[in-house]
């Protein structure tokens, strides 16, 4: 028995500090996904800190057989998708360095490479809030959460071909908007050159 | 070749052969759709995970305790309102009891001199017909058949009485056998 299996069973049987432990492991997958979703610290903080909540309260009816992060993601998503749907608009900030912290990055690129990097992550996640609440959540789990459409259904509670659909769907979409993007920054870079016409 | 084949591979991240990789760059190189679908392809690739503030934990297990005493004051809230639900009810059947026991006594005791009344009232009229069929019998019946009449009776009660003996004594000779 692992020590995630360990803590999930001392946990099941009321111990507190093994839940802990699991709330310290997955901290960061479940606040990202939250934060992806719904685009504000603030939201995102609150948001894991329910999942969380959820989790510890369900927690007798966790199947060992299935993944645990896959089931705490997933309470994530739902949490995350019905407060999308309850709110309708979500607003995105894109100035976040004051509110949560980036994991350091292992491979140390250039500062001009990490500038640039930034900005993208930045345009991403802007373009991320015209997704439907489910694809957005079928994104971030394939993309920041590395789950495969198996996984990703069984936590969104839709089949393969479906969640298959809205990736292609999503992608499809965010290609459109990148497309827009890049060609409207090409423009602005060359204010002062004469149109083709 | 149209541009609908290099979406999908684009889309469904299948390996290419060498020869598809070739036609797939030439492809990029016009379609500006495509390209656009590689170029977030490869910025969702590279992103990053966002961890939460520090003290995450902490935070949480701090709430935890709140809401542990939240929840335990729900619970004494959901007893206490249970007990005066419970203790409302108990009193309310008590009191509709306590109003029959109240009322019981005079209802009773009306009940039991209307039954005696009824009795007595029942008896003495009883009594006043049988009287009153006797003094017209006597009138009507000739004193020979009285004469039988007692004679009868007096025979019917020493039938009776010696019945009544032989019975015994057939009882008590069984119990001696």
């Amino acid at each position: 028995m692992n020590d995630e299996m360990a803590w999930i069973h001392q946990a099941q049987n009321g111990s507190d500090e093994a839940f802990t432990q699991l709330v310290e492991t997955y901290q960061t997958p479940v606040y990202n996904l939250c934060y992806r979703m719904l685009g504000e610290p603030e939201a995102a903080e609150d948001a894991a800190q329910e999942t969380f909540f959820k989790a510890y309260r369900n927690l007798g009816r966790y199947d060992i057989n299935r993944s645990f992060a896959t089931w705490l993601l997933s309470i994530a998503a739902h949490h995350c998708i019905d407060r999308l749907r309850r709110r309708r608009y979500s607003s995105f900030s894109i100035d976040d360095d004051e509110n949560h912290a980036k994991l350091p990055d292992a491979n140390a690129p250039d500062p001009e490479k990490e500038t640039v990097r930034r900005q993208e992550q930045a345009q991403m996640q802007t373009m991320l809030k015209s997704l439907d609440a489910t694809d957005r959540a079928a994104v971030v789990l394939r993309y920041w959460n590395d789950c495969s459409e198996v996984e990703i259904a069984r936590a969104l509670s839709l089949t393969v071909p479906a969640v298959k659909s809205r990736l292609h769907r999503a992608r499809r979409a965010l290609a459109k908007l990148w497309e827009e993007e890049t060609s409207h920054a090409h423009v602005e870079r060359r204010p002062h050159e004469s149109p083709a016409f | 070749m149209n541009h609908r084949p290099f979406e999908d591979w684009l889309l469904e991240n299948q390996p290419l052969t060498p020869e598809q990789n070739r036609e797939l760059n030439a492809h990029l190189k016009t379609c500006t759709t495509c390209t656009a679908l590689t170029e977030v392809d490869l910025s969702l690739k590279s992103t990053w995970l966002v961890a939460p503030k520090a003290g995450f934990t902490e935070r949480f297990q701090l709430q935890m305790v709140a809401e542990r005493k939240l929840i335990r004051k729900r619970q004494l809230w959901g007893l206490g309102l249970l007990a005066l639900i419970a203790f409302i009810s108990v009193g309310f059947l008590i009191f509709q009891l306590f109003t029959v026991w109240l009322s019981s006594p005079a209802q009773l005791f009306v009940t039991w001199v209307t039954w005696w009344v009824t009795l007595v009232s029942s008896i003495r009229t009883y009594g006043s017909i049988g009287l009153a069929l006797l003094e017209i019998a006597a009138g009507i019946i000739p004193l020979p058949l009285w004469l039988g009449l007692a004679a009868g009776s007096f025979l019917l009660v020493l039938g009776w009485v010696a019945s009544l003996w032989k019975l015994s004594y057939s009882t008590q000779a069984r119990r001696l056998v």
